[in-house]
């Protein structure tokens, strides 16, 4: 799954490296390596009136300031990395 | 490369004293620390976390006094442990080394220095007596059998060659371009001294109220109180103190303030008011240069005029009044003056000026001028900008990047060239290339056209866009119309003309106009000898900010491509200090606080260290802003000033973390 | 939240300090700098150090005043390095503080003398005249002396001076050895923006901030016996000059007072209530003077001096709304050395006037050009309590043993219930109620107190009603805080008050500067102070100032009448403006930087 960073003028300007080096860190720390491919992307035009950077997983945008970069990737990232959407190809078994 | 001899960091203790020199390896952290300055041996080198020696014959006694003396005279006084204990330390550093004590002294240092390091207040004192700590705990042997010899010679033994620079900053000093002595400002705040604050901020640059307005903030990035709970609001601090304070006036600003002034043929000239200018011409000013500012517009300010809305830089009030500071210190600004029109470097340099800075900005490299095009759409970038944020996202921090799967580049320099083949590298499958003109008539290296078009670029020639398409925020493609030529012109040039009815559509999800330079470079002639790199900035030493004619120096955007205010006003000062050099040696001299930053960013030792203690939450104030429905019809500030209590509580969020380095040299 | 203390299990709230959450359960940490009841916690000091464990991290010792407990942690408060850490804390603390005790004026009750017991020192090692030479003695103002040689930079004089006040006056100066407190834009004390409240003096824990010392002055005029001394006594040094000799807290200690001063040697004792009471006469009837002639209105009181000198040098614009009405202290002064005088056949020029004040600002008041009459001044000593308390101590006087005795009473020395409650906040306007409701209605006030006024609030409002001539509206307000904002209102235009009693003392008189000070304590004997002062109202049999009955006699045989001739010859004055702005420029600015 990708997770894109924006760092198009006005994330930039609210600290989107920030937010990379902190998602770099954390994907390593957790593993994901493998589940997320983190990347870079220009204005995602998505801007928030805010001082917040925009993050795009998958196909939803969220926002998050450069300071809560880490409780985003727990709280809102990580959950929605979750079991159903990548098994969702799967058969049902039967009885769950 | 330096080789550690023996040394501690962070609780690691490093010994090769058994070893000679040529068996101890290269250690790759300290690639830098060969030589302070040419010819100049690091012999040992002292910060917050511990100490590393590189000579043997150094005397740990004097490095250690030498750090000790400066961490005691940066004692801010308010905490007891700091301030009483690295003074008593110093009385016993010095008494060691004048041979009037014994070893016995190292237990009373040693219970001094684990008591200042746990118990004091702020980050200076508890870095303050680390490295001492250290050297006792690891090398004691080394101490005493220094100190006996000092006991054996009552301190007049030759200790051989050794002198000793010491540098204090901080974290969000180091980030700050212009290493604002935040802490500083911040300490005075929280003693309810205004003026003082606003007169550290002014030591650096003199437009506070305009940077307390609309800095990017890199040292709040790097404010170690983002562990406890949100980094310490910096900027807004710096306008509180800023509007407070009513520090444009005359009475303020006095003539005494400049101590020495120059011989008055030592006139230099500084084109552009902008960030970059203003900041040199301040500098200049207060060393005692006559100094004249060139400025092509009819206001002032540059990038941060016209760049900026009213509403968060108003521009009468705050912005014109802290340009005319320059005026108030004897300087004069030209307005309607731009260079290669009204007059050239030449012309400078015959009319007696003996210094230029130039200052011109990166105006240009703006959009193409065609309905539809906006500035926050996605899938959009001027080619510079692309070029710029390439380079430090993807090749300095390795991050891969989305640019979508067709991308359409308008230009036809070398700019535009490095945007096309760039993005093929970095996966986009369909890459075209939009150019006016002809290919003959392309202004970048032949060999760079051949080699995009061999890497499968699509260049479509005699076509300019006229339309961006977009749906949703996002681009969805670009309109062009083929062109034919007519008549040359006087110089030759066939002009061009849209064909009409040939418009047509071509879909794409990322467009870059990279179309002219980023710098207006129209005022240089060959004859000026000023060099543009490859990207169309001016060529500049980077730390010198020297160019390649003798005597002329540029900074601000104009050198670093589109970057921001602070980074502007930086290169100002440090051009400033460049030409004072310049007109006083001939040359541009070694600084000793450069180094030592560039030293510390080699080891990267201000990484923000871990906040270890616990610390109360005490959330950020946010500065009230006005009703958006109310503002929205008017240009009236949208941020509002914040109270005196306001201001107290922020300021007193700051954790000072001061740190102590010193250097120990042959020479 | 939950954690541990020396074992024990406790429960706190969230970014509660480990200090709080100990003294909630008994547990004895010594602390220096901080004063809890301000809300004070500067963290300089670092002698309530305390031992921290927590899972995941290194064993720490930290401050307890300004850390938070966090859940899970425990905390240790005596182990032998917290000892040892809060012993060599104090020795550094020591280290660069003149400890020459024995002639300091904290001695004996000094809260650095404390700590040092405290952690259990034994020995101070570091002490040096180097480390402290460089460091400010200040003796330019007559109320208030800066001995910065005894400062420990605890900052709780900034603290009440910016914070609580408002007045924003001290600072910290220097750094590193030599930091100090001082005085904003390096002014000496006595010609700054200092308006003498001496709050300042009641929180600061060592001998830096004292008040002046001027009992060697009175000693000479008491045993002088070519001097007719006259002593009089404030409404509130009377319930609280126990407190310095260890009396329970709002003992009313005026007769022991009066048989101990006798016994120093003064000729006559006698009461400031009494001129308060005619300081209402006089007042009320200004008052009524504006409310008649349309006169500036609001009034304002002008008892308290360190009111009007903040109006002096903040408002002088608007001095005018200032009551001419000179304070009692100098009322009587002025009586004592004329109508006194006369009455008790004895020279003028021989009278010295010692009055025992609960202020500092009353040192200031005394020496004021306007308050003299051919180049002498109305009162010639002022005493804090404080100072009046070390007096007796000196000539071996203990309060607590002396029998009471009545004031010499004949012409100056008994009082209403009105004129004792004007050391409280809310008390002068009371009185003033009680007497103007008569002069208007003919009628006593109903229930004789006017409670509206009464209260702790720094502002208070309260409509009095005056019978067929309408109502008008009063305002109380104490602390300056509140009397900037009584200002501002009044410079915008706003104000609809007829009425206002400022004074510049939270608390009023009874919280004064010169107050006894209670250690690691600011406002704690208030409630016990007010409640005496109200005791005392209620058992006078005379509750208002017109019904006393030398008052009236004042008037029959010497002033005539209230604002007449002679009042305003003795008893009104006039104010001066003081205000001083200093401006700064960048090269000053730079080169203290520089420094």
């Amino acid at each position: 799954m990708d997770l894109i960073v924006c760092v198009g003028d006005h994330c930039h300007l609210n600290g989107s490296e920030m937010v990379v080096r902190r998602f770099q860190e954390m994907l390593k720390d957790a593993g994901l390596g493998d589940r997320v491919t983190l990347k870079g992307s220009f204005c995602l035009g998505d801007c928030s009136p805010r001082d917040e950077v925009a993050v795009r997983l998958g196909d939803e945008v969220l926002h998050t300031r450069y300071q809560d970069a880490e409780a985003c990737f727990r709280e809102q990232i990580v959950p929605r990395l979750g079991t159903g959407r990548e098994d969702h190809h799967a058969e049902p078994t039967g009885e769950r | 490369m330096a080789k550690v001899i023996y040394g501690v960091w962070k609780g690691q203790v490093y010994d090769n004293r058994d070893k000679q020199l040529f068996e101890i390896e290269d250690s790759p952290d300290f690639a830098e620390f060969d030589e302070f300055d040419p010819g100049n041996p690091i012999k040992a080198f002292m910060g917050g976390k511990g100490f590393f020696v590189f000579a043997k014959d150094v005397s740990l006694l004097d490095i250690a006094l030498c750090y000790t003396r400066r961490t005691a005279h940066e004692s801010c006084g308010k905490c007891t442990p700091c301030r009483m204990g690295t003074r008593i330390l110093e009385d016993r550093l010095e008494s060691l080394i004048a041979g009037e004590a014994g070893p016995e002294t190292l237990d009373e240092i040693g219970e001094l220095t684990d008591h200042i390091t746990s118990t004091s207040l702020c980050g200076l004192g508890q870095t303050a007596a680390v490295a001492l700590g250290e050297m006792l705990t690891h090398f004691r042997d080394e101490l005493e059998r220094e100190i006996e010899l000092q006991r054996a010679s009552g301190g007049a033994r030759d200790r051989g060659q050794q002198s000793c620079s010491t540098y204090v900053t901080a974290p969000c000093i180091e980030e700050c371009p212009s290493k604002v002595d935040v802490p500083r400002y911040i300490d005075y705040i929280k003693d309810g001294k205004f003026t003082h604050s606003v007169g550290v901020v002014l030591q650096k640059y003199p437009m506070a109220a305009t940077c307390g307005r609309v800095c990017v903030r890199f040292c709040e990035m790097a404010c170690r109180r983002t562990q406890v709970d949100e980094a310490v609001g910096i900027k807004v601090l710096k306008r509180f103190v800023a509007d407070k304070e009513k520090y444009v006036t005359d009475r303020w600003f006095t003539p005494d303030l400049i101590a020495e002034r120059k011989p008055a043929e030592l006139k230099v000239a500084v084109i552009g008011s902008g960030p970059a200018g203003i900041s040199a011409a301040y500098h200049l000013l207060l060393k005692g240069y006559p100094v004249e500012v060139f400025e092509s517009m009819t206001e002032p300010g540059g990038m941060a005029a016209v760049g900026i809305p009213e509403y968060r830089l108003p521009k009468e009030d705050v912005l014109r009044k802290e340009v005319s500071i320059i005026e108030s210190l004897g300087g004069r600004i030209h307005y309607n003056q731009r260079l290669g029109q009204h007059f050239t470097l030449d012309d400078l340099r015959d009319r007696g000026f003996k210094a230029i800075f130039l200052g011109v900005g990166a105006h240009k490299g703006k959009g193409l001028g065609i309905p539809g095009e906006e500035r926050s759409v996605a899938g959009y970038v001027t080619g510079v900008k692309f070029l710029l944020f390439i380079n430090h996202y993807h090749i300095n921090m390795g991050l891969p990047m989305e640019l979508g799967e067709r991308m359409v580049v308008v230009g036809g320099g070398n700019v535009a060239m490095d945007c096309v083949r760039s993005a093929l590298r970095m996966g986009v499958k369909d890459v075209h290339l939009v150019y006016r003109r002809t290919r003959e008539s392309m202004p970048a290296d032949l060999e760079e056209i051949e080699a995009a078009e061999k890497e499968g670029v699509h260049f479509h020639y005699l076509t300019h866009p006229t339309r961006l398409v977009t749906e949703d925020g996002k681009v969805q493609g670009i309109e062009l119309v083929e062109m034919e030529q007519g008549e040359p012109d006087a110089s030759g040039r066939r002009s061009v003309r849209p064909r009409e009815g040939s418009e047509f559509m071509l879909d794409c999800d990322f467009v870059i106009p990279a179309i002219g330079q980023a710098v207006d470079h129209s005022f240089l002639s060959p004859e000026d000898s000023i060099e543009l790199n490859r990207w169309g900035l001016i060529k500049a030493d980077e730390t010198s900010l020297v160019t390649d004619r003798p005597g002329v120096f540029a900074g601000g955007d104009a050198v670093t491509g589109p970057a921001t205010l602070i980074q502007a006003m930086a290169q100002g000062e440090r051009a400033a200090r460049s030409i004072d050099d310049y007109l006083t040696y001939g040359r541009v001299r070694f600084d000793k606080n450069d180094r030592f930053s560039q030293l510390l960013r080699s080891i990267r030792m201000l990484n923000p260290e871990y906040v270890d203690k616990p610390v109360k939450h005490i959330y950020r104030i946010k500065a009230q802003e006005l009703d958006p429905e109310e503002r929205k019809r008017i240009f009236e500030e949208v941020e509002k000033p914040i109270r005196v209590e306001e201001a107290y509580t922020e300021a007193n969020r700051c954790m000072r973390c001061y740190r102590v380095y010193s250097v120990t040299t042959e020479k | 939240m939950q954690g541990l203390i020396n074992g024990k299990p406790v429960e706190f709230t969230e970014d509660e300090t480990i200090l709080s959450v100990a003294r909630r359960h008994g547990v004895f940490i010594p602390t220096l700098c901080e004063l809890a009841d301000a809300e004070h916690t500067p963290g300089t000091c670092r002698v309530c150090l305390v031992e921290i464990r927590r899972e995941g991290h290194d064993p720490d010792v930290v401050t307890s005043c300004n850390t938070p407990m966090e859940p899970g942690m425990e905390v240790l408060t005596r182990t032998q390095i917290v000892r040892e850490k809060q012993r060599l804390q104090v020795e550094l603390l020591l280290g660069d503080h003149d400890q020459d005790c024995a002639t300091c004026v904290r001695h004996g009750k000094c809260e650095l003398q404390d700590a040092a017991q405290f952690v259990g020192l034994q020995r101070s090692r570091y002490g040096r005249r180097v480390y402290f030479r460089g460091r400010t003695r200040d003796e330019s103002s007559v109320s208030v002396v800066r001995d910065m040689t005894r400062c420990i930079r605890c900052h709780r004089c900034v603290h009440v001076c910016r914070d609580v006040q408002g007045t924003d006056v001290l600072v910290l100066h220097e750094k590193g050895l030599d930091a100090e407190i001082g005085v904003r834009d390096s002014l000496a004390l006595g010609t700054s923006d200092c308006i003498s409240c001496g709050q300042c003096t009641l929180v600061c824990p060592t001998g830096a901030l004292a008040e002046v010392d001027d009992t060697e002055q009175v000693i000479d005029f008491f045993y002088d016996p070519d001097v007719f001394t006259v002593v009089q006594m404030a409404p509130a040094t009377r319930i609280a000059l126990g407190e310095e000799f260890y009396m329970e807290p709002g003992s009313n200690v005026e007769g022991k007072m009066i048989t101990a001063l006798k016994q120093l040697g003064a000729d006559v004792v006698l009461d400031t209530n009494f001129t308060a009471d005619l300081v209402i006469m006089e007042e009320g009837t200004e008052l009524l003077g504006r409310l008649e002639n349309g006169g500036k209105l609001p009034m304002i009181t002008s008892c308290s001096p360190g009111w009007v000198n903040y109006c002096e040098k903040n408002y002088p614009e608007h001095l005018d709304h200032v009551s001419t009405t000179k304070s009692p202290q100098q009322c009587f002064g002025a009586l004592a050395k004329t109508y006194l005088a006369g009455k008790m056949g004895v020279d003028p020029a021989k009278v010295r006037v010692v009055s025992i004040m609960p202020c500092t600002a009353k040192k200031e008041e005394a020496q004021r050009p306007e308050m003299t009459r051919d180049g002498v001044p109305d009162v010639d000593v002022v005493l804090t309590t404080r100072e009046c308390a070390r007096l007796l101590k000196r000539e071996g006087v203990w309060l607590p043993d002396l029998e009471a005795s009545g004031f010499d009473n004949d012409w100056m020395g008994s009082y209403s219930g009105a004129a004792e409650i004007f050391g409280t906040t809310g008390g002068v306007m009371e009185a003033a109620i009680r007497t103007v409701h008569y002069v208007v209605t003919g009628q006593e006030l109903e229930g004789v107190v006017y409670a509206p006024v009464r209260g702790y609030e720094q502002l208070r409002e309260a409509v009095v009603d005056l019978g067929e001539k309408g109502t008008i509206k009063v305002c109380v307000a104490h602390g300056l805080k509140a009397a900037k904002h009584v200002m501002e209102r009044i410079a915008a235009g706003e104000a609809d008050w007829t009425f206002v009693e400022i004074m510049g003392c939270p608390g009023g008189c009874m919280g004064g500067g010169g107050q006894p000070r209670i250690k690691k304590s600011y406002q704690s004997f208030w409630h016990e102070r007010q409640q005496a002062i109200y005791r005392i109202d209620e058992r006078c049999e005379v509750r208002q100032s017109h019904n006393n009955p030398l008052i009236t006699m004042i008037y029959d045989e010497f002033l005539g009448e209230p604002n007449g001739h002679r009042s305003h010859e003795l008893l009104h004055t006039t104010y001066r403006d003081r205000k001083q702005v200093v401006h700064h420029t960048m090269k000053e600015i730079w080169d203290e930087l520089k420094a």
